[in-house]
């Protein structure tokens, strides 16, 4: 398993947080803006998909999204209350591709929980100890994209000034499915 | 555990087939159901776009020209052929007609599977781009080789069935009966994988 990137997106879509540990030869010739456009794709995919799988949830099920897997990668998504979206790509595990039938259903949905458990203390742990705690945190004024909004750059808070980025690749690379 | 849904999308986005499996499965109109497979087919090819890591020969990854070629150049005799054919062609053609050459080579990315809190979602794309989608609860196995069992069952009852039209929504009463008898088989038994 390798964590290639992971996301976090407001209510509205914005991107908070977002970082890449593995770099491709084509996403070297990415520039800022497409990779920005990139990450729109993302929370719109998440967006239409929460509606889709919502409709398709039998009454009395949890209408959340957990993980979306494509040939090449798995998107893991966990959602809060507050609609702070915390989105997480990985490889497919080899592992469960190579368990045949009935095993491979059971495999799956302990490793999708353990997915799960850790977005939730990602967000619990570290996102609500880090940021949110920050004595500078305002919620809706938060700098991430040195793209846009450069000219009232006075009284932005910035994700940089806390800890967060350097627990959350201290809990990433500790998790056994980071390398 | 149960089987919910089956939809068939037809490799233009519009829903050929939709039925529930089960008593469990939620009730959906039929418009609410033209809605969920077009919306499916785009989130399809969004989700490979979206990925930050692609397979060769998707589109977008810039690899599969280089791939192709290699595999087609074996001898030197077609990589002159070929090479010079080639680059005649990329000359001449604008970006957007290497399209079809790219969602052939590409047809593997894309949604393989989605588990949400109350359901888990299972897509089988063919060769020819229809997409058969079943859902069922989560804890049910042997999803991927109902679906091969329901390709095959499409291909032997509503392909070869004089009065079907292609990309039209199947109205078959055999191919009804045989995903029927194939969903009682998978939840007593189990389905065999090809």
């Amino acid at each position: 398993m390798t964590v290639h990137a992971i996301h976090i997106f407001d209510r509205k879509g914005k991107t908070l947080f977002t970082k890449r540990y593995t770099t491709t030869k084509q996403q070297l010739m990415q520039d800022a803006e497409q990779v920005s456009e990139q990450r729109k794709l993302i929370f719109g995919m998440l967006f239409s998909l929460r509606e889709l799988v919502g409709s398709l949830t039998p009454e009395g099920g949890s209408p959340a999204l957990q993980s979306v897997k494509t040939g090449a990668g798995t998107l893991h998504c966990y959602e809060t209350i507050s609609g702070l979206r915390i989105a997480l790509y990985t490889n497919n595990n080899p592992v469960m591709n190579t368990l045949p039938g009935a095993r491979a259903a059971g495999g799956e949905s302990t490793s999708i929980t353990s997915f799960q458990t850790a977005l939730k203390y990602i967000y619990s742990e570290i996102w609500v100890e880090c940021v949110v705690r920050s004595p500078l945190y305002r919620p809706e004024d938060i700098q991430v994209d040195p793209l846009e909004g450069r000219d009232n750059n006075a009284g932005r808070f910035d994700i940089k000034s806390t800890n967060f980025e350097v627990k959350l690749d201290a809990y990433l690379s500790s998790m056994p499915w980071f390398r | 555990m149960g089987f919910l849904h089956l939809f068939i999308v037809n490799k233009s986005g519009g829903l050929i087939l939709h039925r529930s499996l089960g008593p469990t499965a939620p009730k959906i109109g039929t418009n609410e159901w033209l809605r969920i497979g077009s919306t499916f087919h785009s989130l399809h090819a969004i989700a490979a776009e979206a990925s930050p890591v692609k397979l060769p020969g998707n589109k977008n990854s810039g690899e599969w020209a280089h791939t192709n070629i290699a595999r087609v150049t074996s001898t030197t005799f077609v990589r002159t052929c070929v090479l010079s054919f080639l680059s005649t062609i990329l000359f001449l053609l604008p970006p957007w007609h290497f399209g079809f050459v790219s969602t052939i080579a590409g047809a593997d990315d894309g949604i393989e599977q989605i588990e949400g809190g109350g359901v888990i979602l299972r897509c089988l794309q063919t060769r020819t781009g229809i997409k058969f989608v079943l859902t069922a609860e989560p804890g049910t196995s042997g999803l991927d080789a109902v679906l091969r069992e329901i390709y095959v069952l499409y291909s032997d009852c509503a392909l070869k069935d004089p009065f079907y039209e292609l990309e039209m929504p199947i109205r078959c009463e055999l191919f009804t009966n045989a995903v029927d008898n194939l969903i009682d088989q998978a939840m007593s038994g189990g389905v065999m994988p090809r």
